[in-house]
């Protein structure tokens, strides 16, 4: 069920009552509570919000590497939980794509190996992927350290690659959870821009979790958690 | 500090786990191969002596040299009786062996033969263990007939219901002279013996001979074959070395005692090998929680804490792990090994045909001793040790720099 | 999934030190238990060789009633042997022998022994004996020694002769008549059987004959060399077939209690080995299952990317399956060099004995392996990797 709405572009995230319940000892902490929120493609999105108010749970739940408590998400009008496991591994291969703070990329693979794995796990053919990965390489500016390993590189050329990862497969849209977290002005801002450019030529849609006001600076639509619930939720024109 | 190191262990779970299972794995297999290897040359010794006879074979000197009817022994009753009272003593078994000729109405030849005079009660068990009867019914006490071997049977041509006429020379030069029917036939695994023997009660056999009390050889079976020394101690006394020859099982069967030796030998040489497999794997598991723990050390060696203070808590860490994992095995393998040391564990395969064909019950009881689970206790514990000085001379040698910038491997 | 392949192998050589030490734990099994399976087959082939080509050749014949009493009268008519033993193709040569129970004695004691009349050109064919006799020891009937007898060292010092040194012999004929002729020691043979030394001694057949008062042409015992040891079984039913009126031994049925002891051997090593491989396979699970676990926030993040579950545990699977290859074949390699060294030499297991000799069998061994038993360690060992490390991978990934 395509659901559209007055710009017609089509809702490709929504979540409904979404609730998220951990135990800590007797207490319980309510990390998302009855969150109701619906991304359109071609969002740059920010999720706001102190240390706690469950920016990372939200997402996680987004992007199916957690169960709800109650309530319900769909992608593309999927509800992703009602996915078997095996099921949601593949679905999440085909159209979610994740860069997380640290720990992106496999130690063991280079720079291009990285990028193609996931084509690889989708069963893309040789040239296909070659293609794809020289395209992306050419996109976020690393051509030249194609055939580095991770360690060899900075914390930022890291989190380009990981973008660059989780662009490869073509997904509906990609989740970054605190992406800048890690790195300096310049990097960050090099980031961004990246970002910024694939979400223009690409026509991706990313969603941030961030406290970085760099970030929110640069995002066209601010959501402020607080306590696991939405308090303000802008668009702005940049 | 003891508790410092107990407080550590709580703190990851898992890494003291794989430490106490690598111990326990040790210190298990260990403790079974052991009682297996003991079990094994205990039963194919008792096997082999259930067939020549058992553990202690008592003759008088003379008779050993001559194996003359002159020479036999005769022993008042009370002294075979206080002997079967003794500890670990399962079964007496005198005997009246003697060479006679015996003719029978189908041949005119005679034929010479040994005469067994066997206590039916006591040998009913040993001889049932390692034979059959194929015809026949097995001796009550005051049966006067015989019982011969398949073998023979077949040799002679004679029956169930046949009569054997025996003649002989008894003790101190009598004539013995008999009819015997034979009222069974038995199938035995040595041919040989098969088919040269003659079996008839004890008291038949003393009748016939005019032995009253006396025997050839007295044999003694014991239920354990480490406790064998301890039996002939207690009977030197009631047979002087002088008049009488105590032999046990190692001589008895002196030239198969190697047998048992070679496989002692290979299982001592497996178990060496065990040692280095376990031990390996429980330096692996030290190794690894070391190498984890590299930062953790930099990290306490850098604010101050003594090398040596910390090699302790580590020591003791380690140390109460490999007591619960050493306790651990010991605890569990003490019902399996007592379970099986009374009940035997079956054998199958063309080994275990060959021993049916000698009647012998392919089976295998375990090794129960105590000595044993304290003596593979001890030599796990003692590989323990020698692992645990890797983890201390790492952090004796740390350079703490390298420990602390080493974030992600 | 090539790139699957590609990660696990980088992930072996990364971490060099886990990988090295399961490689170790494999290499060690492996190792020990080949070279235990090379010892056992070492040893079971010299107590063979021991026994077949010094005491009783690999099949013996007598006449039925025969057996241990070594009744003289109890003889069988050479040529019908002859033909059946020429009939059966496995069959490569036979000594054909007379044997009875002898007195042997000196001015000072008497020694009772089996006495063997032989055909000498016949009998060095089917047992060693003969090589025995070193130069200094006399000859196996090859001097021109008047009624020579070869008798074992043993029974010399019992006897208190040497070479040349004249002995009574004293047997019954099969009329019963107790016949006393002199002999002269002729050579002096040892073998590693205390108890075969001790009973046996060898004169020539014609020295014999004419004391046992028996018809020409019969003999007692015929001992029948074969082919090799696997055609044995055949040739010893051949021969029942063709003499159903004599009895035909294997070399294991005339002492039937090696026969015991030798399934006691089997069941033994069997069980030793059993033991060692549940041991081994207890380790490498133990070990896979910890290294599984410390990598559970690797597997976490493989997950989050896009690796299923089935991706993960194959890439462990190819880890392992290939560090197993690698710890077998350093452990078969070390032990095809330790039979290589010892198969020249021998090991010499004088020290299990406490230097006790005589005991049926030489102390040196040679170990042996063969093929099938590479095959079925290298298949055993890596069934037993495979399956301890795909089950902690599926615990740990749920």
């Amino acid at each position: 069920m395509n659901e559209v709405i007055n710009n017609n572009r089509s809702i490709i995230v929504r979540t409904e009552n979404l609730c998220k319940l951990f135990l800590n000892g007797k207490s319980e902490i309510k990390a998302t509570d009855h969150v109701n929120l619906s991304i359109t493609s071609g969002e740059f999105t920010a999720v706001v919000g102190p240390s706690g108010s469950g920016k990372t749970t939200l997402l996680n739940l987004i992007g199916g590497l957690a169960t709800p408590s109650s309530g319900r998400v769909f992608v593309k009008g999927k509800d992703i939980n009602q996915l078997k496991e095996k099921e949601l591994v593949k679905f999440r291969l085909h159209n979610i794509g994740f860069v997380f703070q640290f720990l992106n990329l496999i130690p063991v693979l280079t720079v291009e190996e990285n990028i193609s794995f996931i084509m690889e796990l989708q069963g893309t053919n040789k040239e296909q992927r070659n293609r794809r990965t020289a395209e992306l390489l050419e996109l976020i500016g690393m051509k030249d350290r194609a055939r580095s390993r991770p360690y060899a590189l900075s914390g930022g050329q890291k989190q380009r690659v990981a973008v660059a990862r989780a662009l490869a497969s073509k997904p509906l849209f990609i989740l970054a959870d605190e992406p800048t977290a890690n790195l300096d002005t310049e990097a960050a801002e090099t980031l961004l821009n990246t970002m910024l450019l694939l979400n223009e030529k690409e026509k991706v849609t990313f969603l941030f979790s961030t406290h970085d006001p760099r970030v929110m600076n640069k995002a066209r639509r601010l959501i402020t958690l607080e306590d696991g619930r939405i308090t303000k939720d802008e668009t702005y024109v940049r | 500090m003891i508790k410092l190191a107990w407080l550590n262990l709580q703190r990851n779970p898992y890494r003291a786990m794989s430490i106490v299972s690598s111990v326990f794995i040790a210190a298990f297999f260990c403790i079974l191969f052991g009682s297996f290897k003991k079990g094994v040359l205990n039963s194919s010794a008792d096997s082999i002596l259930k067939i020549s006879g058992g553990h202690i074979e008592i003759r008088s000197k003379s008779y050993s040299q001559t194996r003359s009817i002159d020479d036999i022994m005769c022993i008042d009753s009370a002294i075979l009786d206080s002997i079967s009272i003794l500890p670990h003593v399962k079964r007496v078994l005198p005997t009246l062996r003697a060479y006679a000729l015996i003719s029978h109405s189908s041949s005119s030849s005679s034929r010479a033969v040994v005469l067994v005079g066997i206590d039916p009660e006591s040998e009913k068990d040993r001889i049932r263990m390692v034979s059959e009867m194929v015809e026949g019914e097995w001796f009550s006490e005051f049966d006067r007939g015989v019982i011969i071997g398949e073998n023979m049977r077949n040799l002679l041509n004679i029956g169930i219901g046949d009569t054997i006429a025996v003649m002989g020379v008894g003790y101190h030069g009598v004539s013995a002279v008999g009819l015997f029917p034979v009222q069974g036939v038995i199938g035995l695994p040595v041919a040989t013996v098969d088919i040269n023997s003659m079996f008839m009660t004890l008291s038949a056999a003393q009748e016939l001979f005019q032995a009253d009390d006396c025997y050839s050889e007295i044999y003694i079976m014991s239920d354990k074959l480490d406790k064998v020394e301890v039996i002939e101690s207690f009977i030197q006394s009631d047979f002087s070395s002088d008049e009488y020859e105590i032999r046990d099982w190692k001589l008895l069967i002196d030239e198969h005692l190697v047998y048992f030796r070679i496989t002692d030998a290979i299982g001592f040489i497996v178990m060496f090998f065990l040692y280095l497999l376990v031990g390996s794997n429980i330096l692996g598991a030290v190794i690894l929680m070391t190498k984890e723990r590299k930062l953790e050390f930099s990290v306490l060696v850098s604010i101050g804490m003594p090398r040596d203070k910390l090699s302790r808590t580590m020591f003791y860490e380690l140390i109460m792990v490999a007591f619960v994992g050493l306790i651990l095995a010991v605890i569990v393998s003490l019902p399996i090994v007592y379970y099986f040391s009374n009940n035997p564990i079956p054998l199958y395969g063309e080994a275990a045909e060959t021993l049916k064909k000698f009647f012998i019950y392919a089976e295998i009881y375990l090794s129960f001793d105590l000595s044993l689970f304290i003596e593979q206790f001890l030599i796990v514990f003692c590989i323990c040790l020698a692992v645990i000085a890797y983890p201390v001379i790492i952090i004796q040698r740390l350079k703490v720099d390298e420990g602390l910038s080493k974030r992600e491997s | 999934m090539k790139i699957i392949y590609k990660m696990a192998c980088r992930n072996i050589f990364r971490r060099k030190s886990r990988s090295s030490l399961l490689i170790i734990i494999i290499a060690t099994g492996v190792f020990a238990a080949s070279f235990v399976v090379a010892f056992i087959n070492g040893w079971a082939n010299s107590c063979f060789v021991e026994h077949i080509d010094m005491q009783t050749s690999y099949l013996q014949i007598h006449a039925n009633a025969f057996s241990d009493t070594n009744d003289v009268s109890e003889f069988m008519d050479k040529q019908t042997i002859k033909e059946a033993l020429d009939a059966v193709s496995e069959v490569s040569c036979a000594s054909y022998r007379l044997k009875t129970n002898a007195l042997l004695s000196t001015a000072q004691t008497s020694v009772g022994l089996t006495l063997i009349g032989v055909d000498r050109d016949e009998e060095i064919k089917v047992s060693s004996i003969y090589s025995t006799i070193d130069s200094c020891h006399g000859t196996f009937f090859e001097s021109d020694i008047a009624r020579p007898i070869v008798i074992s060292q043993r029974s010399a010092d019992r006897l208190n002769v040497a070479l040349k040194s004249r002995i009574i012999i004293s047997m019954q004929s099969s009329s019963g008549e107790i016949q006393k002729v002199q002999f002269r020691v002729g050579g002096l043979f040892q073998t590693n059987s205390k108890r075969f030394d001790n009973v046996t001694a060898f004169v020539q057949n014609t020295d014999l004959m004419p004391y046992l008062d028996i018809p020409d042409g019969v003999v007692h015992e015929v001992a029948v060399a074969v082919n090799n040891l696997q055609e044995c079984n055949k040739a010893k039913q051949k021969l029942s077939r063709l003499l159903p009126e004599h009895d035909v031994k294997k070399w294991d049925e005339v002492y039937p209690l090696m026969q015991l002891l030798g399934a006691w051997q089997k069941i033994a090593n069997f069980l030793f080995l059993a033991l060692f491989f549940t041991a081994l396979a207890f380790s490498i699970a133990n070990f896979m299952l910890m290294s599984v676990l410390e990598r559970k926030g690797e597997f976490s993040m493989l997950k989050k990317v896009g690796m299923g579950g089935n991706h993960i545990t194959l890439m462990i699977v190819i880890e392992t399956l290939f560090v197993t290859l690698i710890g077998t074949m350093i452990g078969l390699i070390l032990c095809l060099i330790v039979v290589l060294i010892s198969s020249k030499s021998g090991i010499d297991i004088q020290f299990i004995f406490n230097n006790q000799a005589g005991y049926g069998f030489g102390t040196i061994i040679y170990p042996m392996i063969n093929k099938r038993d590479f095959v079925h360690i290298f298949a055993l060992v890596s069934i037993i990797s495979m399956m301890a490390s795909i089950s902690p991978v599926k615990k740990v990934l749920k």
